[in-house]
């Protein structure tokens, strides 16, 4: 009676992502419980989800299922917003160590009837999903084959949290032809894109400006897909693995991005645990905002200007806070404490006279006086004695106790003490600095489809580098680039109206044709590309002097190269250079051509002189262009041509005189 | 309540009406003139409602006499006047006096809350880290202050001096006893502090049927500028203070208002001591009937004189 | 939260909050409801336990939705009808003279009857209350569904033939009256002030330009103070009102309000009876709900890296700027807006 049973939509959400990351806070609770301005990452995945009228979710869990469980049954309990309407489960197991093990047990267990979503625990969205999941049902409905449709966001962040990717996709029909995941240490220098992508599809698009949320809608193909083949073990592998295996697995994937008033983003580390958490309280994932109570039902915070969400019975002095403070209930702060840019969970109690500027304290920690904290994690529990300075990324642990004037940067602390070999230095009683490289060795790091989780070290909080900066930065040139840029860039239609005006010309010269016929060919470009007459005349020049045989001339020897040009082409150029006008457009482009020819620029007196001889231009012309050549910026060129037009100037009055006496 | 001197029929109103106001300063004198009312209702004896009415009303006339402000005194006492003679059957004398008594108990004992309650709904108002301006010394404004700093907020209070009395700088004692920031400043430096301060809280010696007010001397000025910075201008008051007067400007305040009693021959030399505030000046009153806008203020009166 | 909300209480919650449920009018009548759901369940027995029940509900709702102020408008009439049918029954089984006036006064300050207590003990078992109540509940009801209608029938009296009238965002009594002046008087000009960033003047426009013999301007917002000069009466709608007679309007009502009292053009706020609430503006509440940041700049620019971003929804309009309020009950001046609150709601539910 499949017809009578209605659809109801079913979501799967993957916990436990990122384990590696969240060291040392992960170790004593799940990924998915950690909370992100005060409100648990899970909580937001499943908001998103009730929002988008989902009614099912699946939540996969492999390490600390049961609190998972336990907090989803409070949830129900306390009517957290995504208890109404929808159904929550939580499976795992302990056998499963990654997303392709998740998949494969969800098949096994046939839960999943037709199209799901899946979403990452650690997703923050405000997006609908509604029209995105539509859209995969229409896709599946013309293309059989359709295994999943990935949602990406347009965001252009000059940041490299491990989520941006580059894509090639198909513009008719949206399908993914080509996936790579942009790595974070360094920006590549080249991408290795199969042929075969351009030459089999008439239309492809490369987006590198796309994040990746790890939202995706899956048909049911897809779990089969990861049952039959054993070697996915991450999403990567799987959409790697489709893309080559193509026509063996006869799957294929779409891609669907986001409207840009959508915000999604995913928190795989401590850098973009920062990013996420000024987007939240800087309200771009609006309303999954600290004040509009969405997970809970009462509202916790009152929102201040500069971005201050205070909660009731916290006790802060109004100036202690700067700006896109969030302070829990239950919180303490000393006067002379100055806090910004930072989260302070329930029940934290700060001393006098602390500096706390991008820190995420987490319940019930205790801080005393003096200390100065700057881009740094502090777990539950954990005490931090007076004077102690904390910066650069620094993670400290639930229940550490640091000891006073400790001054620690870019280290992650442990209050319980690991196995020796992760020990880097003991500081107190209840505070061990571990390492934070990866276990494995990050192999080949030219393998560019590895997650960031096995480079170097943990990507940790910094300051974020300031986007003001004019953006030469981007342009940070690879020495390899070669071609020097044109000084007057010139717009498209007109540099492919001169390139093909140069070709035209060259093989006039070379062929030694009729200039007539050369005319006609200009003139037909002229009309293609719908350039007007100073244009034309403009760029005949420029295209005579532009010929190979000019720019490099034998044996140095420009002008005899001109000489010999103009001899064949003379006849062109009169045909355009006849109004004093013209004459005025062709100097200009004696200018331009200067500029970029160095032979050209050291005789251009005597190109001049050549022209005018030739009766190309007249003196009068020469005598304007010189005039309104500006003093400095041609200074050079002004001081060459100085000789040459006294000359003209004297020869005129010479001939005014001349004339005088003739009459 | 203190010892009366004079047992029996001599009993001096205006000796016992200052008693009280010494024994605690913190008493309003227009509870001190009720309370005085009603000893003298305890105290002698009355044939009929008509000698009860002029014994009265020489009283609130003896009490007005003394030298200190006489609006209260004199709202409190058409209060009580008026509520004695209400809704009184023609029952025997005893058992009227009786009754009488009674309410007149449960009346004294609602207005001596009534401070309490003013200072709790003032409450919402007095944010963390907000900035009072407040006149010379207001006994309601002090108290609302206080509750405000126990439930751990900090502010910071302008006080003006308030003439040449000084009765700022007991105002400024009172408050740091509490604890609480504040800064003595000028009358005439009230332009200057207006920018920054959120919002000015003062009290009322009279709230007069338009819905301004009589206060210290200087408050008119405090509200022309609130009104000119377009910040709040709040004024607490217990509901005895709303007096039968209406003035329409400055100098038709009736003179016993504004000076006090020995210069009243030649009031050309002396300064006023309070002056009117129009209620177009006035943001909100806070009063134990509620927070009330000033237009609201005349309704009240019209209902209770009706 | 010492109250366990009811089920149906989280359920409308949540729908408000997903935006199944918008708009003052739908939150007010399924709030009634809930309310009547309360009345008629057995769970109470007397009328103390009754205002106690939905003194609790609401409090679980105000604190959910603190800008919602019509939730906890609708609790305070239950609880002055309760208090009213209670004393109405009371009064006639024990022959008391009734004492209408449940205001606190001067007058009831000073004429407390010794003999009484000043409290009246609601905790009596009443018969017959639940019935009441029920009744008085139809007419709540019955005047919530014609408020609309009770608003309309003066457009007349209020526009004339020939005006040009500015309107601000999309408020579904505006829209309401304003096609009721349509079809009443000629010549007319409307000036729509589209009200960025979400632009509901346009689906004002598009709804009133179905008429021909009008003539509907849409306007951005920042031309409002330029239009200004030419208009005769400004008519807007708002989210609610306050004590002092002030608004909580959609944003840019303040400008608007502004603008028309520089060239001293009336205001008219249409706010049916449901709208009106006892609330004082303080800093420290949640007055005003701030919006996505995304409707202003977007994310994906330079500036929205550096820039803090507000985009408030509310604005606060103080009641000098309002020249008339038009409720269901007839017109009204801003400084006669504290009667009106007397006579909805008694002086002790105004903290709930």
């Amino acid at each position: 009676m499949a017809q009578f049973e209605k659809e109801i939509v079913q979501a799967v959400l993957i916990a436990d992502n990122n384990v590696w990351n969240f060291k040392p806070l992960s170790d004593d609770n799940s990924t998915a419980l950690l909370p992100l301005v005060n409100v648990s990452m899970l909580d937001y995945a499943l908001i998103a989800l009730n929002r988008s009228g989902v009614e099912e979710v699946f939540v996969y869990a492999s390490l600390f299922l049961q609190n998972i469980r336990d907090y989803i049954k409070q949830g129900i309990e306390t009517y957290a917003s995504w208890s109404f309407k929808m159904k929550v489960q939580v499976i795992g197991g302990e056998g499963c160590r990654c997303f392709g093990d998740a998949m494969r047990d969800l098949d096994a267990k046939a839960l999943i009837r037709g199209n799901f979503i899946l979403l990452g625990a650690d997703t923050v969205t405000n997006a609908d999903l509604r029209p995105v999941l539509e859209q995969h049902k229409r896709t599946a409905k013309f293309d059989k084959g359709a295994a999943a449709t990935l949602v990406f966001k347009q965001c252009s962040n000059n940041l490299r949290t491990g989520n941006e990717l580059l894509i090639a996709l198909d513009n008719r029909n949206d399908r993914l032809h080509y996936h790579q995941r942009l790595r974070m240490n360094q920006r590549e220098t080249r991408f290795p894109i199969p042929l075969d992508i351009f030459l089999n599809n008439s239309s492809v698009a490369l987006h590198h400006n796309l994040l990746d949320p790890q939202i995706a809608i899956g048909s049911p193909s897809m779990l089969s897909l990861f049952s039959d083949n054993f070697d996915f073990q991450t999403r990567d592998d799987f959409i790697r693995g489709l893309l080559i295996n193509e026509e063996l697995l006869d799957s294929r994937i779409y891609v669907a991005l986001l409207p840009p008033t959508q915000y999604a983003h995913k928190v795989n580390n401590w850098l973009s645990y920062q990013l996420v958490s000024r987007d939240i309280i800087n309200r771009w994932a609006y309303p999954l905002v600290p004040d509009m109570g969405v997970y809970k039902l009462q509202q916790e915070y009152v929102f201040h200007k500069d971005n201050i969400y205070k909660s009731h019975d916290a006790h802060v002095p109004k100036v202690a806070l700067r700006e896109n403070v969030v302070v829990q209930t239950g919180s303490h702060v000393g006067t002379g404490t100055v806090i910004s840019n930072s989260v302070l969970g329930a029940n934290c109690r700060i001393g006098k006279n602390c500096e706390l500027s991008n820190v995420f304290l987490m319940a019930d920690v205790t801080i005393l006086d003096g200390c100065q904290l700057e881009f740094c994690v502090v777990g539950t529990g954990a005490t931090i004695n007076e004077n102690c300075i904390i910066k650069s990324g620094a993670v400290i642990g639930n229940k550490c106790v640091l000891p006073a004037k400790t001054q620690l940067a870019k280290k992650l602390v442990s209050a319980v003490k690991p196995s020796q070999e992760y020990v880097l230095e003991t500081i107190g009683p209840h505070a061990y600095i571990i390492s934070d490289s990866a276990t494995d060795d990050p192999g080949d790091s030219d393998n560019e489809d590895l997650l960031p989780q096995q480079t170097q070290c943990i990507p940790k909080m910094g300051d974020l580098p300031s986007h003001l900066q004019p953006e030469d930065s981007d342009y940070s040139s690879s020495s390899e680039e070669d071609g020097s840029r044109a000084p007057t860039p010139l717009p498209d239609d007109t540099n492919i109206f001169l390139s093909e005006v140069v070709d035209s010309l060259t093989r006039g010269f070379r062929e030694k044709s009729n200039p007539d016929f050369l005319i006609l060919e200009i003139n037909s470009s002229r009309y293609a590309y719908n350039m007007s007459l100073k244009e034309v005349n403009f760029n005949v020049v420029k295209a005579v002097f532009g010929m190979q045989s000019i720019r490099e001339p034998a044996n140095n020897n420009v002008l005899g190269a001109i000489n010999a040009a103009f001899k064949q082409l003379g006849t062109v150029v009169s045909n355009y250079i006849k109004s004093p006008d013209a004459m005025l457009d062709c100097l200009k482009a004696l200018e331009d051509v200067c500029e970029e020819n160095d032979l050209v620029r050291e005789k251009i007196s005597q190109v001049v002189h050549y022209l005018y001889d030739k009766d190309f231009v007249t003196e009068s012309a020469i005598l304007a262009w010189y005039n309104q050549l500006d003093d400095e910026e041609h200074a050079t060129l002004k001081q060459s041509l100085t000789k040459l037009v006294d000359w003209l100037n004297q020869s005129s009055e010479d001939d005014d005189e001349e004339d005088d006496e003739s009459e | 309540m203190p010892e009366i001197v004079e047992k029996g029929e001599e009993f001096d109103v205006v000796t016992y009406f200052l008693q009280l106001l010494d024994n605690d300063k913190d008493m309003s004198s227009g509870i001190a003139a009720i309370k005085t009312l009603l000893m003298i209702l305890e105290k002698k004896q009355f044939g009929t409602i008509h000698i009860l009415h002029t014994t009265m009303r020489e009283a609130v006339a003896a009490m007005r006499n003394t030298d200190l402000s006489i609006a209260a005194i004199v709202s409190a006492g058409e209060l009580f006047c008026r509520f004695i003679t209400l809704s009184l059957d023609d029952k025997h004398m005893e058992e009227c006096r009786q009754i009488m008594l009674h309410r007149g108990k449960i009346f004294l004992t609602k207005l001596n809350n009534s401070r309490q309650v003013i200072a709790q709904q003032a409450q919402r108002f007095i944010c963390d880290g907000g900035r009072i301006l407040t006149h010379s010394r207001s006994r309601v404004v002090l108290k609302a202050l206080i509750t405000a700093s126990k439930n751990k907020k900090s502010f910071h209070v302008y006080v003006t001096q308030g003439g040449t009395e000084n009765s700022g700088d007991e105002m400024i004692k009172d408050l740091k006893a509490a604890g609480i920031e504040c800064t003595l400043i000028l009358d005439s430096a009230t332009g200057y502090v207006m920018e920054s301060v959120d919002f000015v809280m003062v009290g009322a010696e009279a709230v007069v049927e338009s819905g301004g007010i009589i206060n210290r001397i200087g408050s008119y000025t405090m509200g022309l500028c609130a009104r000119e910075m377009k910040k709040p201008f709040y004024v607490l008051a217990e509901s005895f203070k709303f007096s039968r007067l209406y003035p329409l400007n400055q100098r038709d305040l009736p003179n016993e208002y504004k000076y006090s009693r020995k210069h009243l021959n030649d009031v050309a030399k002396v300064h006023p001591l309070v002056d009117y505030t129009p209620p177009a000046y006035i943001t909100l009153l806070f009063t134990d009937l509620g927070i009330l806008t000033p237009s609201a203020v005349s309704d009240e009166l019209i209902k209770l004189y009706m | 939260m010492r109250e366990q909300p009811l089920k149906e209480v989280t359920q409308l919650i949540h729908a408000i909050k997903v935006g199944m449920v918008e708009g003052s009018y739908s939150i007010t009548n399924k709030t009634l409801d809930i309310f009547k759901y309360i009345i008629m369940s057995k769970s109470w027995q007397n009328a103390d336990e009754l205002m106690r029940i939905v003194r609790a509900q609401s409090r679980i709702m105000q604190a959910a939705l603190p800008q919602e102020t019509v939730t906890s408008n609708i609790a305070r009439r239950i609880l002055k009808l309760t208090r009213e049918e209670f004393d109405l029954l009371h009064a006639k089984i024990q022959h008391f003279a009734d004492d209408s006036q449940a205001s606190l006064s001067l007058h009831k300050l000073v004429t407390q009857t010794s003999e009484s207590n000043v409290s009246v003990d609601y905790s009596k078992p009443q018969q017959g209350l639940r019935e009441a109540l029920l009744d008085h509940l139809q007419e709540v009801e019955t005047e919530l569904e014609t408020s609309s209608e009770n608003i309309c029938v003066q457009a007349e009296e209020h526009i004339h033939s020939s005006e040009i009238i500015l309107t601000l965002g999309h408020s579904r009594s505006v829209e309401n009256f304003l096609k009721r002046a349509i079809k009443k008087r000629q010549y007319l000009t409307i000036i729509v002030a589209e009200c960025a960033p979400s632009c509901r003047g346009h689906n004002l426009a598009t709804k009133l330009a179905n008429d021909k013999t009008v003539d509907i301007i849409v306007i951005p917002d920042a031309s409002i103070f330029a239009m200004m000069s030419r208009v005769n009466k400004v008519i807007i709608g708002t989210h609610s009102v306050l004590a002092n007679g002030g608004l909580r309007a959609a944003c840019g009502a303040y400008t608007v309000a502004l603008a028309a009292k520089h060239y001293s053009v009336p205001v008219i706020v249409l706010a049916p009876m449901y709208k009106l609430s006892p609330l004082h503006l303080c800093e420290q509440d949640a007055f005003n709900m701030v919006g996505c940041a995304e409707d202003v700049i977007p994310y994906d620019s330079l500036p929205a890296r550096e820039a803090k971003v507000y985009s408030p929804m509310f604005d606060y309009v103080p009641p000098e700027l309002v020249t008339l309020f038009i409720s269901n009950t007839g017109g009204h001046a801003p400084s006669y807006v504290y009667r009106l609150l007397t006579e909805l709601y008694h002086p002790e539910d105004l903290e709930i």
